[in-house]
């Protein structure tokens, strides 16, 4: 198996939010995140990452056995699953039984080499689309169909919201 | 020995067939057998509750015909009739058929739940059932 350095993909991922979203000056109008060209490049960065979630999980959940809870299915994506795509646990995991579960990762990969300066307020969450878009896929591929947000405010800190959407 | 080999995505639709020895002019037995196949998607789904595998083993007899299943994370089946008494060659084939699907799904042309039409997945399932069955 070919190997590659790690930083060769974290700057891969880095320059592709550059690429998808835009060169830097029309970014930082925030004015102009609510335009709809804005919103569908964020929904196609996204949907890389739902693709390239589904496949991976497939991929890892390869001869495991089934889960039996939705609970197990979220613990299997807390733990194998981030420790493969961003090489640690989730720090803690709540939930309100009703379909709503909260990740917490203190140190969130891909927001390790990125920090706010005073005039690109804002423009953090752009670098969590793409994971974001991994982790939807990757609960798609498990049978849940989900609402996912992620909330960067204290970096490199990053809480992820995700809300169930009603099952068949 | 007939054995049919199908793959059904978790909405139920048939999504890849196969059958060793190829179909010739017996029609009349490829059908049944595909009917028996959909037939067990019913059991399959309670067999699943009951068990934390996710090779499934027999699931369904109908006369002589046995049914095996196997069952992915992502809820994709993969099923199939057999009239012969080998279980090993049934067991082995089917895993070894898991490993080529999950090869597949990380092929990013394929979309998961669209009929596979991948000519290189349905030359190596050939040679896999040629190994284990002919």
């Amino acid at each position: 198996m070919t190997e590659v350095a790690e930083e060769s993909f974290d700057f891969l991922v880095m320059i592709m939010v550059d690429y998808f979203l835009g060169n830097d000056e029309k970014r930082k109008k925030v004015s102009l995140k609510d335009d709809l060209s804005t919103r569908r490049k964020v929904e196609r960065l996204e949907a890389i990452g739902r693709d390239i979630g589904r496949r991976w999980l497939e991929k890892l959940s390869e001869g495991t056995p089934h889960f039996s809870t939705e609970l197990d299915k979220v613990k299997f994506i807390c733990k194998e699953f981030w420790i493969a795509t961003f090489q640690k646990q989730i720090d803690n995991l709540k939930t309100n039984n009703k379909g709503t579960y909260v990740l917490s990762d203190k140190r969130f990969r891909s927001l390790l080499h990125v920090s706010e300066t005073p005039d690109a307020i804002g423009q953090l969450e752009d670098y969590i689309i793409f994971p974001l878009g991994i982790i939807k896929g990757a609960f798609e591929s498990l049978g849940m169909n989900c609402e996912v947000y992620g909330d960067c405010s204290s970096a490199p800190s990053c809480i992820f919201t995700v809300n169930l959407k009603e099952q068949e | 020995m007939a054995i049919t080999f199908v793959i059904v995505s978790p909405q139920d639709q048939l999504l890849y067939e196969a059958t060793f020895p190829p179909v010739s002019q017996t029609d009349e037995t490829a059908h049944l057998r595909e009917f028996i196949l959909f037939a067990s998607l019913d059991i399959l789904e309670q067999v699943v509750w009951s068990t934390r595998d996710f090779y499934l083993k027999a699931i369904d007899r109908f006369n002589d015909q046995i049914i095996y299943g196997l069952v992915t994370a992502s809820s994709v089946r993969l099923l199939l009739v057999s009239d012969g008494k080998s279980e090993e060659a049934v067991k082995n084939f089917l895993q070894e058929a898991y490993e080529l699907y999950v090869k597949l799904a990380l092929n990013p042309f394929f979309e998961p739940c669209k009929p596979i039409l991948s000519t290189s997945f349905h030359e190596r399932i050939q040679k896999l059932g040629k190994k284990y069955f002919v």
